[in-house]
């Protein structure tokens, strides 16, 4: 037991921590003070009630709450068939359509967004409109659905429902009075999720919603970059801040009213699936086809054939000239690929290193690690495009904005949450006993760390090492801001620029530089998937 | 097998040991000693102070005072990993990364066998505890038993100069727990090894040691062998926790009598005999090896208490029942069995 050990490696512990603090401090807590004070310092002033007056801002703040929930509404709905047919029932390519429903979740927004402008291009409808959005958001945000909802259904205790069965419950019964109880606490969990994550949308909304449709993020990077109106842009943050913060707070009731009752974490008490071989199963597995291979398979082909389109034919065209400059980018899209790579690497070094740290202080207890992990977890509310703008505004004087060292470290924090959950749990998992056995047959801590630790570990330290780099490759809303000049000019830049601009050359770089970034972070989630799945 | 000498025979000292965390006494100034090559249990029910001592003696805690000395060496400055202690648990704590092969090896060099004799011990004690086939077998692979078995091996290779088994079979089923405990006396003891066992259950702690020590809120309240502390418990509380039913409460004192020293009155006055008499009221009646074991509340004179004995019939629940009373075999001894403990049968 940690507490009971002598003083001195009770410092030598601490200091992993508390750097690690000291960072995240510097690059979460630092910029959201700054935004604070910026919007609130004027409490009372007029300027704050003069901005919060505008009707301008509750017509975005408005807009924004309904797409969300729009979009929440359809994911639910088109996700809920998906769920119940990938948990409950054998569906011939059943671990295919999984990697399927999976691989969106990871996709940087530019590609989905490029993926859905070469879609509704390809149908010359819709390239940018409200329906663009919402169906980019369904494709994001099956994923939650699926994991979160599925995941719970397919580890109800089967006892439970057979109980029922038994007491008398017709199978329509069962499921109203026994099976939905229990899901309604994934429902509300995953509902959150993919609202937050619709709220906070930003690439998609910026790159499929046109100049008219605005949100409370892509308004804040307008007001500040473009507009270089602070005061406004951090009034807009603020509000979004406010309704991230209650989010979080009514997730955090649902979690502790509902929790996971019912659900049994026992591998043996996993139900097996079940055969299609009656007329609703039929329709389910038909409905399951039919919603991946439409909203999932149909954007990312288009893509790819878009990319792979010259004049009239088919080539790779577009993929070799990759390595070209054109005056519309600072660089060549291949060089901002790579510099996306080297960003990465280093983004995935820091962000494992906090995880390693956290994980291994919240495994012994201490009170430092707990509270680093929590403050990791504010990017995930707190969006990249605020944190953004809080660099912004809290940098501005130190001229750290300049450095191009921001641009990993940012990646690194807002792929923190993701790494974290992947190591925490091997960490901590990792029973006491292990340690005083080893030590037992004679194991220094330090072969202990070596030899157990290390080797237990180094699965989920490879993962979360991938999902860094997955966030990084595709991160567009923070770099947006940090990004100057050309050494800081990264993928999801190009595809952005190269697509805002008029020209099927232009457009034709930006579809195959997507298929590329795609290609790594897909196959990356892909191989990420499977070793979580093996775990 | 380990040569005994001087050294090796003083075993394990342990004088007046104390475990303190915060305000709560885990052990009190606790002696005990196990002399070379003997297997010592400890019992007591949760709580007692079991898994304090064994933490302690194998320094994963530290303790408020007193001292520990194996072999004529004291522990108390040294590390877990430099003490030369064996632990065994009772999730038996195998490392799932590595093969049973890789388990039973992990501890060889730190106690400095070379590679090439490492791959011989490796053999030696799998054979020992009949698992030579499956060196190269995953832990998830293993049942309950083989895993504990394994568990064995790993800790017995690096040849402890004391081995400590946590609960070792808690987790298991009765028959199997009770291969087990042959498996590990017969290991144990051809080993040479000393040991001692923490357990709450006393019927595996009477299989397996030479010597038993019954703890009781961090203090030692008897040590003896098997059969001393069953015919000769010291307190009622020992008594009970035993589990000795019969235990009749006379003001400060309490009286014990064993199972087989209650028998129905068969005929005639059972007052005849000259013999204490009670009478009971039959509540359940088990069969079991050959006999029936009855379970009757008394209804004389001092009603609601057990009476608990043996007979060649079943009797019919609800009957009156006459028992005489084999002086004998009645003891007497302070009743300080705490107010809340229930019996254990």
């Amino acid at each position: 037991m940690d507490r009971h050990r002598p003083s001195l490696t009770g410092i030598r512990s601490a200091a992993p921590p508390t750097l690690a603090l000291a960072f995240l401090g510097a690059l979460v807590v630092w910029p959201i003070v700054a935004i604070l004070v910026r919007s609130l310092g004027g409490v009372g002033s007029p300027r704050l009630a003069e901005i919060l007056g505008r009707d301008a801002v509750w017509s975005v703040a408005g807009f924004t709450v309904f797409q969300a929930a729009l979009s929440t509404v359809m994911t639910l709905a088109l996700g809920f068939p998906v769920a119940l047919g990938l948990a409950r029932y054998e569906l011939p390519g059943r671990r295919l359509i999984r990697s399927l429903v999976v691989v969106p979740f990871v996709l940087p927004t530019v590609v989905v967004a490029a993926s859905f402008r070469a879609v509704f291009g390809a149908f010359g409808v819709f390239e940018q409109s409200l329906f663009a959005i919402l169906a980019a958001h369904v494709f994001f945000n099956l994923a939650v659905v699926v994991r979160v909802l599925g995941g719970a259904w397919s580890r109800i205790d089967a006892r439970q429902a057979d109980a029922a069965r038994v007491l008398g419950a017709s199978s329509w019964q069962t499921f109203r009075r026994v099976t939905f109880p229990v899901l309604r606490g994934p429902l509300a969990a995953s509902a959150t999720i993919v609202f937050l994550f619709c709220f906070t949308s930003y690439g998609v909304i910026l790159m499929l919603g046109g100049p008219t449709r605005a949100t409370l993020e892509t308004e804040i990077q307008r007001y500040a970059v473009f507009r270089q109106e602070f005061d406004v842009a951090a009034v807009l943050a603020l509000l979004q801040m406010c309704v991230v913060a209650l989010l979080a707070i009514a997730a955090g009731r649902w979690q502790r009213r509902a929790p996971a009752a019912g659900l049994s974490s026992a591998r043996t008490l996993r139900r097996r699936r079940l055969p299609i071989d009656s007329g609703p199963s039929r329709v389910l597995g038909v409905m399951v086809l039919v919603i991946v291979g439409v909203v999932i398979v149909l954007p990312m082909v288009a893509l790819v054939e878009r990319s792979l389109r010259v004049g009239d034919g088919h080539g790779f065209d577009h993929f070799v000239r990759l390595a070209e400059r054109s005056d519309v980018l600072p660089v060549s899209p291949l060089r901002a690929l790579l510099h996306s790579l080297a960003f990465a690497s280093v983004a995935a070094a820091i962000a494992v290193a906090c995880a390693v740290v956290t994980a291994r202080s919240i495994a012994r207890g201490g009170r430092l690690g707990r509270l680093v992990g929590l403050v990791s977890l504010v990017p995930l509310g707190v969006s990249a495009v605020t944190l953004g703008f809080g660099y912004l505004v809290g940098f501005a004087r130190f001229d750290l904005r300049r450095s191009l060292w921001l641009i990993p470290a940012a990646h690194a924090v807002i792929g923190l949450p993701f790494v974290l959950a992947t190591i925490m749990p091997a960490i901590t998992s990792i029973p006491e006993r292990l340690r005083q056995a080893a030590a037992g047959l004679g194991a220094s801590p330090r072969e202990v760390t070596r030899r157990i630790e290390r080797p237990i570990v180094r699965r989920a330290v490879l993962s979360g090492a991938g999902f860094a780099v997955a966030v990084s490759v595709g991160e567009f809303g923070a770099t947006s801001f940090l990004a100057r000049g050309a050494s800081g000019f990264t993928a999801p830049l190009a595809v952005f620029r190269l697509l805002s601009r008029p020209g099927d050359t232009l457009r034709g770089q930006a579809l195959a530089l997507s298929v590329i970034i795609g290609l790594i972070v897909g196959s990356l989630a892909l191989v990420l998937d499977r070793v979580g799945e093996a775990e | 097998m380990r040569s005994p000498d001087a050294e090796w025979s003083r075993g394990l000292e342990v004088s007046n040991l104390t475990v303190r965390y915060g305000e709560t006494l885990a052990l009190d100034a606790v002696d005990l000693r196990v002399p070379g090559g003997w297997i010592v249990a400890v019992v007591g029910p949760s709580g007692c102070g079991k898994s304090s001592l064994l933490r302690a003696v194998a320094g994963i805690e530290r303790p408020t005072s007193g001292s520990v000395v194996l072999a004529g060496r004291a522990l108390d400055a040294l590390p877990t990993h430099r003490r030369g202690v064996g632990l065994m648990f009772q999730d038996h704590a195998l490392f799932p990364h590595l093969t049973v092969g890789q388990n039973v090896r992990f501890g060889l060099r730190y106690a400095g066998v070379g590679d090439r004799l490492q791959e011989n011990r490796v053999r030696e004690l799998l054979a020992l505890v009949g698992l030579e086939d499956t060196v190269d077998r995953a832990i998830d692979e293993l049942s309950g038993g083989e895993a504990q078995r394994v568990a064995l091996a790993r800790s017995l290779a690096p040849s402890p100069r004391l081995l400590m088994l946590d609960e070792p079979l808690g987790s298991l089923d009765r028959t199997l727990r009770e291969h087990l405990v042959s498996v590990l006396g017969r290991v144990i003891r051809q080993q040479g090894m000393t040991a001692v066992h923490v357990t709450h259950d006393q019927a595996e702690a009477f299989a397996l040691a030479d010597e038993v020590v019954v703890l009781r809120e961090g203090r030692v309240q008897q040590v003896g062998t098997p059969e001393d502390l069953w015919r000769r418990p010291a307190s009622a509380f020992v008594a009970d926790f035993l589990g000795h039913p019969n235990l009749w409460t006379r003001g400060e004192q309490t009286l014990l009598v064993p199972v087989d020293g209650l028998r129905p009155a068969v005929g005639g006055a059972p007052g005849a005999a000259g013999g204490r008499v009670r009478t009971g009221r039959v509540e359940r009646s088990i069969f079991r090896e050959g006999r029936y074991r009855i379970e009757a509340t008394s209804t004389d004179e001092h009603p609601g208490e057990s009476l608990v004995f043996d007979s060649a019939v079943a009797l019919v629940i609800g009957a009156a029942v006459d028992l005489v009373v084999d002086e004998a075999q009645l003891r007497t001894m302070p009743a300080d069995r705490p107010k809340d403990a229930t019996q254990t049968s």
